[in-house]
This record gives C-alpha cells, structure tokens and sequence, in this order.
C-alpha cells in the first residue's frame, strides 16, 4: 500500500490515528447509511415498477379510445369539447426527506365530481369514457411521477455513497494504516540506533578509564 | 404546501388524452421542439410534466440537469402507439445503478 509523504514524527503519528479513528468512524456511518437506503429504495423501486404496469395498461387504453374519438368527431371540435375542462385543481406538491435527500411527494386533491364538462350534442360516446378513465387515472399518474423522481435520486445518492464508502475502505484506510506503521517502524529504528550509540560511547569511555 | 401546476408534452395524439384531465398539452412534432417545450414550461413553473417516451428517451442527456432536485418533475408517459419499454428500463437502470445488479426477475 502506498505510504503517504510524511515526516516521521510522533505528532505525525498521532495526528494519522486520529484521521484514522475518524475515517473508520464515518466509514462504519456511511455503510449503514447504505444499508437503510438499499431497505427504502427497495420499497420505493417496487412500488414504481407496480404503478407503471399499470399506468402502461390502462394509459395505452384510454389513449385508443381517445383516438376513436378523434377520428369519429374530428381534431378541432375534440379541442372545442376539452377547451372547458373543469377538473384541473393542481395537486399538492410537497417534498419528503428520505436518507437526507429532498423528494418529492405529490397527492392529487381529491376531485370535485363535476361529471362530464361538455354537451354530449356534438361530441361521440369514446370520449366520455376516454375522459372518465383518465380523470380516475390522475391520482396514479401522480404518484407515478413522485415515486419514479424519487427513485432517480435515490439511486443517484447511493451511487455516490458507494463510491464513498469504497474510497474508504479500499483507498483512505489501508493508506493511513501503511502510514501508522512507516512512521512505529521509523520511530523504533531511531530508537534502536539511539540505544546503540549510547552502548558505543560507554564502551568507549571504559576503554579510555 | 407550494402548489405546481402540471403539464404534458409529445406528438399531439399522445398528450390530448391529458387535455381531458385539464392539464396544459404543449404539441410538439420533434424532440428539438419537446425540449424547448420542456425548457420554457419548466422557466413558468410547472413542477410536474409528463413527456412521451419516445421523446424522453431522446432528451435523456438535456434532462439530466433536472435529475437532482425534487422539481420538476419529469415523468415519462407511453405514447399513442403503447408503451415503448423505455420506463420500465428506466427503472432498471435505476436499480442497477443502487444495488449493483437487476434483482427483478427478468420477464
């Protein structure tokens, strides 16, 4: 391992076991901060893949609907029919700290039942179910979108706490731990030749007696 | 507590479906147009915006810079023609990026 440039000097070693001290502190943090995101990803991740097959599924058929609307009544008088759509209170958007990251949450309001908001004189029978499927759809469409954001970010954080905790543990920590040793062993050596000089002195002040 | 406004984007057949939820459709025939759209509507301050897969998927890279704050949000939406695959992908990728490998069944 490779061994940080420095003087091998007791203060040197006593700062290196602190920065380890801590290193391995926020290394045992950051993997349970890793633990308890994979548990809120994994809830998060399985509610996303469920609400979009069901999105997908009932999307697709209230699209086809909607296009046997508009080729039966024709694209400007659909536009005509939509234009006074009374069903359009903003959800509430709020946002949700999981882990320390700021997700968001959205909860469509509950929807005032104003039925259908346009004559049915000049309109065809497909867009009145077109219409009904998708306003029962919005309160999912909804949490579809807070749950797949959220799991964007998650999964971006945890990428970077891994990197972090590998940094950790495969880098900072071994490195500090070469260190600690360069510096004992150099210390220890200096020790030795220190006890060995000494002994020569004395042996050579006794041959001089 | 804030309240955002929502509003979806793609070929017209795709998003005139959410005209009937009451929402803002912006038409957008390509995906230079559906960025701009996404651009310009994200600057009025629509925090929820549904976009077409198949643009989505084009515009990954642009929408990047959205990724990291709660909003706006981006939610890809199958388009007309049913559902291109790219979400479900999405979420794949999603999980290989924060658990190291795919643990859904693959089907």
């Amino acid at each position: 391992m490779r061994v940080a440039t420095v003087n091998p000097t007791r203060m040197e070693l006593t700062k290196t076991k602190k920065r380890l001290s801590t290193a391995a502190r926020g290394h045992k943090l950051l993997k349970d901060k890793q633990d308890e995101m994979a548990r809120q990803f994994m809830i998060y991740i399985r509610r996303n893949k469920q609400l979009r097959e069901e999105i997908e599924a009932l999307l697709g058929d209230a699209m086809g609907k909607m296009s046997l609307a508009e080729a039966e009544m024709g694209k400007v008088s659909l536009e005509e029919a939509l234009m006074i759509s009374a069903n359009s209170a903003p959800p509430e958007c709020t946002e949700k700290n999981v882990m320390s990251v700021r997700v968001p949450e959205i909860t469509a309001k509950p929807q005032i039942e104003h039925g259908i908001t346009y004559g049915f004189a000049f309109t065809s029978e497909k867009l009145d179910s077109a219409y009904l499927a998708m306003n029962e759809l919005m309160p999912k469409l909804y949490e579809l979108a807070a749950v797949e954001k959220a799991c964007d970010m998650l999964a971006d954080e945890m990428e970077r706490t891994r990197r972090r905790v590998n940094a950790l543990e495969y880098i900072m920590i071994p490195e500090m731990k070469a260190t600690i040793k360069f510096i004992t062993m150099k210390l220890e050596d200096n020790e030795r030749s220190n006890t060995v000089r000494l002994m020569k002195i004395k042996d050579n002040l006794a041959k001089q007696a | 507590m804030s309240e955002y406004r929502s509003a979806a984007v793609g070929s017209h057949s795709s998003v005139v479906l959410f005209s009937a939820a009451g929402i803002k459709t912006v038409s957008a025939e390509n995906a230079k147009d559906a960025e701009k759209a996404v651009n310009k509507l994200v600057k009025e301050g629509y925090g929820i915006i549904f976009l077409t897969e198949n643009y989505a998927k084009e515009l990954e890279n642009e929408l990047k810079r959205y990724r990291n704050t709660a909003y706006p949000v981006i939610l890809p939406v199958p388009e007309r023609s049913g559902p291109g695959g790219y979400g479900m992908q999405k979420i794949n990728s999603n999980m290989e990026k924060a658990i190291g490998t795919n643990i859904f069944d693959k089907d």
